[in-house]
């Protein structure tokens, strides 16, 4: 049993819309061995694990199901109930059909928050099969592994970008899948989520379950894990045992950049090196904006954020000063986001609440319009809404307007400012390629580059490195570290404590609605 | 304003270039706009306006679903939320955004605040060109205009929240101030409409009820059930009446004609359908214009809508118009259509 083939790829060419990938590969997944796949953004990882449920057409070769038995034909996909699937990209689908509901619902004119979590949940069920007594049960086990029983009744439109990660793990893992495809599963989870994450899924590598998983950072590379795949360049790069595979030499060169492996305690973890000898110099400013900075940037008083019975922000005090780069530190639910989006508007109970940006109290007369221009964002909700078929240079320039999509011309001088961003964040490639065939990775990079083209006064990156891969979130963070000595201030979101930039001067950490410290940098971590 | 040539015909439009926000912003700097009813169209227009820092209030019955909502979107009680009534003598605009039939009913509490120098704003001609049935008779010394986005409140705030805007008509009833049109435009571009053109009452109602009566709704679904039976009446089986009737228009043909026009579909179908549509389109076109006469005439006359109002004051109206709906719910062609749609591979290959 255990040397049996379990997945075979034999010389496998795919097709996407608009080229082939991954030619000519070949690769052999056996029963007794657990994978994990790395590669750069956009390299075709997530590309050849959506082959696996016949998610992209195969233009020749052979792929074969060995697992399903004496039983299947020749060419025959894994059945549904047999694959469970988590991807980055199913948030945006979610999302999409969430705003299609939305609209049948304003179209009969009723009222309603739409499809709950629970339902989300089930789903992945219910497109294979009706709904078994069972399956109850197996809800509350799964409920209780990754501790989301509390978001099961709330609106999937309502819960944070992790919560909803979350979400679509426990719909994957409720169908007890032979194949468990996880896609970047821990991106967006905080530390503890992660955790359990891990733990759940090194336990049930040692169960009858098949373990595919897409990594982005060395330390997802869990335990039980046996074998890794790289991926580059739309190619398979290399294959084999970890430990073979995992080499301070191989991962330079499959991320282009220099990378030193360690290893400590079983989990692996990657040094970035030294900053380039070179580094290059931001773009100019393109306005004289950023000066204009009024005492305080940001300030919000006694602020509470409440949907009926549930609290998200509570008596939240918090200034921004001139001069400082603030970190927002905090667990997933902390409340993070919501304060992201009162600042931008977003969130409408702002007029609700005494905010005070750039000097001028929310509600006072000023338009979004306003506020938006002195502000840049980049995060990965704005890529989740970012759903335009326009080309990444668009993309770029829609920056100048604060739209999401395009609706005038750019001047030739703000031509000239998005090549320049271009250059500077070596993209040229991408610029001319329409941006939702872009990979997930490449969008951000593209969404930094729209946030900073019109020289904001303050930057909000609201988990900038969200899926992207190591070479990409060395970039990222080298480019913000940058841009926080500028007269750009930043405001920098995230719950990993070990990615606070060297630019940050204060620190405030969130959870479930309430500051628990704010400060200086050093006085609070 | 730009002169735009539609076709031939020059029409004024407004757009945004024209008359930018912060015009708006001028005009209506000293107005408190009163958004009354948090239904349909009332959450975009008001949260739009709102958002380009417009001063608006909401006016909405307290203990309703559409209160709750306001809440939620950061309406303050007291502050900026208020019930109907209340909202009405704060406001100095007061956007009249009530179903036809809650306007008829709500009308008598509104007038005593509706004093010299108001003004009253519709986003639908219904009460004012029907005034003889809804009793909406609005006193002389105030001014009267409309703002119609084409579009559902829904769009209206989406497109909003990109920053593109969407296409609204405006008409001015009553001018007692000198200043209506820029009112109306003003509001029109706080509301987020990337362009303005004009109507009157009269012509945005007409158009309305001819076309929902007519092919948005009445005539293609007339029509379709025409050909769908005769199909059916010469062996053909429901799949087959139904995909050569419905499925191929939903599902491929209108995209094309959305993004290119009729006329581009004509130019570029097979020799055979295009022969055939050509010589057709004619007489289909002969056949109803008889129809389309007489339905202009009874919306013109006010019939269409006596029977709108009469109807639903009738008390056992609903339980006839459920029966209704379900005859046209129970009907072959829209039990084969579900059937249809269910097999649409989109759906049959459902996603891991």
């Amino acid at each position: 049993m255990s040397s049996q083939p379990f997945i075979t790829f034999d010389h496998v060419t795919l097709r996407l819309p608009n080229r082939l990938i991954l030619e000519d590969s070949s690769w052999r997944v056996r029963a007794d061995e657990q994978w994990a796949i790395l590669g750069p953004n956009g390299s075709g990882k997530t590309t050849l694990v959506r082959s696996l449920w016949g998610g992209v057409p195969l233009r020749s070769g052979k792929m074969a199901f060995d697992f399903l038995g004496s039983g299947s034909q020749d060419g025959d996909f894994p059945p549904l109930e047999a694959i469970g699937y988590v991807s980055l990209e199913m948030h945006q689908r979610l999302m999409e059909q969430e705003e299609l509901q939305e609209e049948f619902r304003a179209y009969a004119e009723k009222e309603g928050e739409g499809t709950t979590a629970r339902e989300v949940v089930f789903s992945g069920i219910l497109a294979s099969r009706p709904l078994r007594q069972e399956d109850e049960r197996r809800l509350s086990e799964v409920a209780q592994m990754l501790d989301i029983s509390p978001l099961l009744p709330r609106p999937i439109r309502s819960l944070s970008t992790g919560e909803t990660r979350k979400i679509i793990i426990a719909r994957a893992l409720m169908k007890s899948p032979r194949l468990l495809i996880l896609d970047e599963p821990f991106e967006g989870l905080d530390e503890k989520g992660r955790n359990i994450l891990a733990r759940s899924i090194n336990g049930l590598m040692t169960g009858p379950m098949r373990v595919i998983l897409v990594a982005h950072r060395l330390e997802e590379i869990i335990p039980n894990i046996t074998h890794v795949l790289l991926v580059k360049g739309g190619r398979l790069f290399l294959q084999g045992p970890k430990d073979a595979v995992l080499t301070s030499e191989n991962l330079s060169q499959l991320y282009g950049c220099s990378l030193r492996l360690g290893k400590d305690n079983g989990t692996y973890f990657l040094d970035y090196g030294e900053e380039e000898n070179t580094p290059k110099e931001l773009p100019g400013e393109y306005q004289e904006g950023p000066s204009e900075e009024s005492e305080g940037l940001i300030e919000i008083r006694d602020t509470t954020v409440r949907y009926g019975d549930l609290v998200v922000l509570d008596r939240v005090n918090w200034a921004m000063g001139r001069g400082e780069n603030w970190a927002i530190l905090g667990p997933n639910g902390a409340g993070k986001s919501t304060l992201v989006k009162l600042i931008l508007g977003e969130n409408l109970q702002a007029y609700a609440n005494p905010i005070f940006l750039f000097g001028q109290r929310k509600g006072s007369g000023e338009s979004i319009w306003d506020i938006k221009k002195r502000i840049g964002v980049v995060s990965a909700e704005l890529q989740v809404q970012y759903r335009k078929r326009i080309s990444a240079f668009e993309v770029i320039a829609s920056g100048f307007y604060d739209t999401i999509g395009l609706y005038q011309a750019p001047t030739s001088t703000q031509k000239e400012v998005v090549s320049r961003w271009v250059d500077f964040l070596d993209i040229k490639e991408l610029a001319k390629e329409p941006f939702n065939q872009l990979s997930f990775g490449q969008r951000r990079m593209i969404l930094l580059a729209r946030a900073m083209v019109k020289s904001p006064v303050l930057l909000i990156a609201d988990e900038p490195c969200h899926g992207l891969d190591v070479s990409n979130r060395i970039k990222i963070l080298r480019v913000l570290e940058k841009i926080g000595r500028t007269n750009t201030r930043l405001l920098y979101i995230t719950d990993r404590p070990e990615e606070i930039l060297k630019c940050i001067t204060h620190v405030m950490s969130l959870d479930r609605g309430k500051v628990v410290r704010q400060g200086r940098k050093e006085e609070v971590l | 304003m730009a002169k735009i040539s539609f076709g031939g015909v020059v029409e004024d439009v407004v757009t945004r270039e024209e008359f930018p926000l912060s015009k708006a912003q001028q005009v209506l700097k000293n107005e408190r706009v009163a958004v009354l009813g948090y239904g349909v169209q009332g959450p975009g227009q008001s949260l739009n306006m709102r958002d380009n820092g417009i001063p608006v209030i909401v006016g909405q019955r307290k203990n309703t679903p559409s209160w709750d909502k306001a809440l939620k979107d950061g309406w303050v009680p007291g502050q900026t939320l208020f019930p109907l009534e209340e909202a009405s003598a704060k406001g100095t605009i007061i956007e009249y955004l009530l179903s036809d039939a809650g306007q008829k009913e709500f009308w008598p509490k509104l007038k005593p605040h509706l004093t010299e120098g108001k003004t009253l704003f519709f986003s639908h001609g219904f009460s004012i060109t029907y005034r003889d049935l809804s009793g909406v008779i609005p006193p002389k010394n105030l001014d009267v205009i409309l703002v119609a986005p084409k579009g559902s409140g829904l769009s209206l705030r989406r497109n909003f929240l990109e920053g593109s805007g969407i296409n609204s008509s405006y008409a001015i009833f009553q001018d007692y101030s000198g200043k209506a049109k820029e009112k109306t435009l003003a509001l029109g571009i706080a509301m987020g409409s990337g362009y303005l053109f004009p109507t009157t009452f009269e012509n945005e109602v007409f158009s309305d009820l001819v076309g929902e009566r007519g092919v948005l709704m009445g005539a293609i679904a007339g029509i379709m059930e025409a050909q769908y039976n005769e199909l059916r009446k010469h062996g053909h089986s429901p799949s087959e009446a139904f995909n050569e009737t419905v499925e191929e228009f939903t599902q491929s043909l209108i995209k094309l004609a959305a993004e290119k026009g009729m006329d581009w579909l004509y130019a570029n179908c097979s020799t055979t359908a295009q022969r055939g549509a050509l010589d057709w389109k004619g007489k289909f076109r002969d056949a109803v214009a008889p129809l389309f006469t007489r339905l202009y005439q009874r919306v013109a006359d006010g019939t269409e809508a006596k029977i709108v109002l009469e109807k639903n004051t009738q008390p056992d109206y609903r339980q006839k118009l459920d029966a209704e709906l379900a005859q046209m719910r129970n009907s072959e062609m829209w039990q084969a259509g579900e059937k249809v749609r269910e097999l649409r591979p989109e759906n049959w290959k459902k996603e891991a």
